[in-house]
Formats: structure tokens, sequence, C-alpha cells
């Protein structure tokens, strides 16, 4: 996985959902330059260039955060409030992507600042069609600045 | 407790009551009656003393003015005493004043002659009396034109008969007066003992029993009982006891408030630890089950030709079991929730809650013949997506079991009925059993065969959780092959002022 191009930056704790997620999105052709990770803090060292991407190359930010709330470790929201919290990052897309569809979840997430909250269908057929209008939209027709 | 509680004794047997007599005389019950007849008795003894005093004054007076116009008449005897005396006829004097003396009430009669060397006496031989009135009369005699005084006359009568007659009088007013006071006191202390404080005592009791009896309660009023003190007459029990009952029910409602406290604390706590119960559930159980979806999905799509049919029918079985456990796990949450959700209230406009759930349901019934016949609906109050979540559970059956008919004929309606709006969800499907009819709201409770009729049997549940919270009634009719009737109530708009 070459760094400098990352695009999408998942974050799931669930590898079944990892897997048919970028499955829905390599359909697509939107998996290519897709980083997974398992948890909050790996997703947090990822962004901050530390721990065991330290010495990643670039710090280029990733056109789109898939972040799901529920993760062992750091979770999700944490993950979102320090992204919003931090000038070298706030300015990423962050789109909750969860199982959640509680009102308190929701509510916290808009206030951290999150651009998009989705969940996750649970049938695959939905599952499938969210993901990759997900990754259709911020990835195709959303504009970034510098982009 | 002393004289309260004694006062169960039934008034309805009067042979008990004059059992009780000694009892209410002299025992402690009926204190009130009897200070009561106390006061009266004295009052009434004055009174009758008084009226008596002036009653026996009265007639002492009359006896004792007869008395003196009767020694008054005895001056008519002067001029012929007076004749006898100067006559010196003794006899006749004798005899004048042995019939003076027959007179009543009069006692002695003597006569002096002036030069008091003569003197008649009549009525002395016997004990004279103690209270005695004296008249004397002067006894004259005209000789050559001059009148000379030749002896008097003395008569006394005597005051004893008047003052015996007056005592008799006395005591027989007194006799007769205490006898009626106390028989008029006995009566009252009777009436009172029935009307008043057998009733006291009951109401003493009663009071007592405004306090509940809660055993925490009970054990924290217990710890500063002291009984209620013996001299208290009824009254002053009744006022006690309510002293003590405000007391005890001031510590009571406290103590209430307190354990209510704690109790919604409680419920609160509970409520949350539900809330994150239910969000594990969504979460947790979705994401595996999402897994077996999703994976067999893909089994079916890259190596649908390496399965035998078998094999095909079993991976079907697998996809569609994951289906119906999300929509199971999704139902149950809304059940849970519409248990646990607060509600807000507003009013709800049913034509168009029915319009709209009828729209938002329309990928169910794609390609059949689903006709919805609304008559016009009463706007209700309460909770919109809680309504239009019974609304959507109501209309999704009528939709699912009207399947076999050609035409599917869903109609919606109401009627009013006691100053209540009952609506009313009729269809021409496949109905169901009356005789299961009580099982129809309970949560897993299904009358039809997955087979015909696919469902998790939470959503006639989720209609009678939602009517209930806001205080109306759901129920139904059918008969098998023609067709099941919904009816519920709800609060209307006019019956709630907001």
């Amino acid at each position: 996985m070459n760094n400098h191009a990352v695009e999408v930056l998942m974050v799931e704790d669930s590898e079944g959902d990892a897997e048919l997620a970028i499955r829905a999105l390599s359909k697509r052709g939107l998996a290519n330059h897709l980083i997974w990770v398992k948890d909050g803090a790996e997703a947090l060292d990822f962004l901050f260039t530390r721990g065991a991407y330290a010495g990643r190359a670039g710090a280029e930010a990733p056109k789109v955060i898939l972040l799901d709330l529920k993760m062992p470790r750091v979770n999700g929201l944490e993950v979102l409030r320090q992204i919003k919290s931090d000038e070298r990052t706030k300015g990423i897309p962050v789109v909750v992507l969860t199982s959640s569809t509680e009102e308190v979840d929701l509510d916290e997430c808009y206030k951290l600042g999150v651009n998009s909250y989705v969940s996750k269908p649970v049938e695959f057929d939905e599952f499938a069609k969210v993901v990759s209008k997900l990754g259709m939209y911020w990835l195709l027709i959303n504009k970034l600045p510098g982009s | 407790m002393g004289t309260v509680s004694h006062a169960h004794i039934s008034p309805e047997h009067p042979t008990e009551h004059i059992m009780h007599l000694k009892t209410l005389l002299f025992g402690k019950r009926n204190q009130v009656g009897r200070r009561l007849v106390f006061l009266v008795f004295t009052f009434s003894s004055l009174i009758t003393l008084c009226t008596s005093a002036i009653q026996l004054a009265t007639e002492y007076h009359g006896l004792r003015n007869a008395l003196n116009q009767q020694l008054d008449s005895v001056r008519i005897y002067v001029p012929s005493i007076s004749s006898s005396v100067w006559d010196f006829d003794e006899l006749q004097v004798q005899r004048a004043i042995d019939s003076l003396i027959l007179l009543p009430s009069v006692d002695r009669v003597s006569v002096v002659t002036a030069d008091t060397h003569s003197r008649w006496d009549a009525g002395a031989h016997h004990a004279p009396a103690t209270h005695v009135i004296v008249r004397s009369y002067r006894l004259r005699y005209k000789v050559r034109g001059t009148e000379q005084d030749i002896g008097e006359l003395t008569v006394i009568g005597s005051l004893d008969g008047i003052y015996l007659q007056v005592e008799r009088s006395a005591m027989s007013i007194i006799l007769s007066n205490a006898l009626r006071t106390f028989l008029v006191a006995l009566f009252m202390l009777y009436v009172i003992h029935r009307l008043i404080t057998l009733r006291l005592g009951k109401m003493a009791s009663k009071v007592r029993e405004l306090v509940p009896d809660i055993l925490p309660l009970t054990q924290m009023l217990e710890t500063d009982h002291d009984p209620m003190p013996e001299t208290l007459d009824e009254l002053d029990a009744v006022d006690w006891t309510l002293d003590r009952t405000a007391k005890d029910l001031h510590v009571a409602v406290t103590a209430l408030a307190t354990l209510n406290e704690k109790l919604e604390q409680r419920v609160q706590e509970r409520t949350k630890d539900l809330e994150s119960f239910s969000y594990s559930v969504s979460h947790d159980l979705r994401t595996p089950l999402r897994a077996i979806a999703g994976f067999s999905r893909i089994l079916d799509e890259d190596y649908h030709d390496k399965l035998d049919p078998e094999g095909q029918r079993l991976l079907g079985i697998v996809c569609s079991n994951a289906i119906r456990m999300g929509q199971l796990i999704d139902d149950i949450l809304a059940f849970s929730r519409t248990g646990s959700c607060e509600m807000a209230s507003t009013s709800v406009d049913m034509e168009r809650a029915v319009q709209e759930v009828f729209q938002d349901l329309e990928g169910t019934y794609v390609g059949r013949d689903v006709q919805l016949k609304m008559n016009s609906l009463p706007s209700a109050r309460g909770d919109r997506v809680m309504i239009r979540q019974a609304l959507e559970n109501l209309l999704a059956n009528a939709i699912k079991f009207t399947r076999q008919q050609t035409t599917a004929l869903i109609e919606v309606s109401s009627t009013v009925e006691e100053g209540e709006c009952i609506y009313c969800i009729k269809d021409n499907g496949a109905g169901f059993d009356m005789q299961y009819v009580k099982k129809l709201f309970n949560v897993f409770e299904r009358l039809h065969d997955n087979r015909d009729f696919e469902g998790t049997g939470i959503g006639l549940a989720i209609v009678k959780r939602v009517v209930t919270r806001h205080g109306g009634r759901v129920w139904a009719e059918s008969q098998i092959g023609e067709g099941a009737t919904f009816r519920f109530t709800l609060p209307n708009r006019n019956h709630e002022h907001e």
C-alpha cells in the first residue's frame, strides 16, 4: 500500500464488515488506495504519523475517513474528537459508519463536527449499496481544498 | 390505647347497653358524656333551687297573709269580750276565748284585765309554738260616755304550721326536680354515648388507620410511640390521635418521598442499563449477522457454480434466516424503545399519518392491487412518531394478510362512542381465529404459519404498547378468511387542554 496515495482510511474493528465494505468499494474500483486499521489507537497513530506509522512518508491526509464508533481501546467518538480538535486533521471529512442507530451517538457525533453519519444496514445488499454510494460521493463527487 | 379502642361495642343490642349502664356511669368509657351530664345536672339543680326558692317564698307569704287576715278577723269578737269582761262574766269570757282557740293556726288566747288581777287563758296547756305572731287588742268599755280601758285580749298565732307546709313543699319540689333531672341526665348520658362518644372512638381508630401499614414505615413510626395518657376523655383522645396521626403521616410522607426519590433514581439507573443493553444488542448482534448474510451472499455470487442445487438451497436458507434475524433484532429494539422512550404530546393529523404511512409501505405491495379507503379521521393527541409506528404496523399487517386477495381493500374509518374516538382499520385478508384473540397482542405470538405470512410476532405488541402508553385501548375481531378489523382509541384533542 502506497501511503502517499491513501484516499480512504477505514477504521473498523469488525473484519467481516471491513471485508464486505472493501469488497463493495472495490467493485466500483474505489478500494485501490484504501488503508484499513482495526481500532481507534491505530487510526490516530496513522493520522498523526506516530507509533507503527512514525515512519510514514509524507503526511497527506486521506480524502475521507470511514469511522466505526464501537471499537476496542480508543472508540470512534474519541478518534473523532481528536481529529476535529487538531489543526492538521480537522479538515479531513469524517464519515461515521456504524451499527448504532442511537440518538445519543448521532447528537454527540454532530457536536464533535462529523461530516456525515451513516448507519450500517443489516442486509448485505443494502450495506454494499450504502458503502459504494459513500465511496462514490466522497472520492469522486466531493471537492476538497487543494485538489 | 385506652378509651378509644373500646368503642367496638355494637350499638345494635339495647340489652347490652343496659348491662353497660354501670360502666356508662362509672366506667372509663363515656367520659365526655359524664362530664356533660354532670354540668347539666349542676346547672339544672341551680335553676331548680332558684325557682323553688321563689316559689316557696311566695307560698310562705301567701300563708302568712292568710294567717294575718285570720288574726285580724278576731277584732269582731273584741266588743262582746269587752262587755263580758266589764260584766265580769268569767264563764262568758272563757267560752269566748275557747271558741277563738278553735280558729285554725291560733295557738293561744289570753285576756288580762287592766288591773292585771284577773286573767283567762286558752290553749296554754300545750307546748308553746316556736314561731308566733302576737296580736293584742285593747278591751274598752263605754261608761257614761267615756271609754275606759278595761283589759287586753292577746291572740298568738302559730307559724309552725306554715313552716311545716313550706318545708313539705320544698321537699317535694326538690325531690321531684332531682328525680326528673337525674332521669333526664341518664337519658342524655345514654344518647350522648350512643350518638357521640361511640362515634368519637370509631373516629379515633379510623384516624389511626390513615397511616398506611407499610412495614418499613411502621418500623420508623414505632420508635417514638408513647401510649395515650389514660386521663384523656373521648374528645381529647380524638385530638391526641389526630395529632399523633398528623405527625406519623408527616413522617410517612417524608419517608415515601425519600423512597420515591430512591426509586426514581433506581429506575433511571435501570433505564440506563437497559439503554446500554439495547445499544449492545443493536450493535453487537448486527455485526456478526451482517457477516453471515454478507459472506453467504459472496459465497453465492463467487461460488454459485461450484455448489450443487442442494448446496444452493441450504445457502438460501442461511441467507433468508439471517435476514429474518435482522428483522427480529430491529423489531425487538423498536418494541423496547416504545416502552421506554419519552413521549412528546402534539396534535397528530391522523388522515395525513395514514396516507404517509401507506405511501411509505409502497415497497411492500409493488405489483399488487391494494386499495386504501379512508373516511374522515379526527386528529389525535399524542406522540407523532409512536402513533405513526402503530399505524405502520397495523397497515403493514393489513397489506401482508391481504396478499392472497386479487384486490386488497383496506378501510380506515372512525366512530365516536361516549366521547371516545375509535379508529378502525379493516381489511379483507386472511383473518384469524377468534379463539386466539387473547394471544394476538402478545410479543412473539403468531397466529399464522411463517411460510404463509412471514413476521416476527412483535408488530401488534408494539401497537398495543403505543396505544396503552397513550391511555387508549386496542382490540380486534375477525373470522378466518373474512378479513380482520382492528380498533383502537387515542385521547381526542377535545379531551385534553394543554
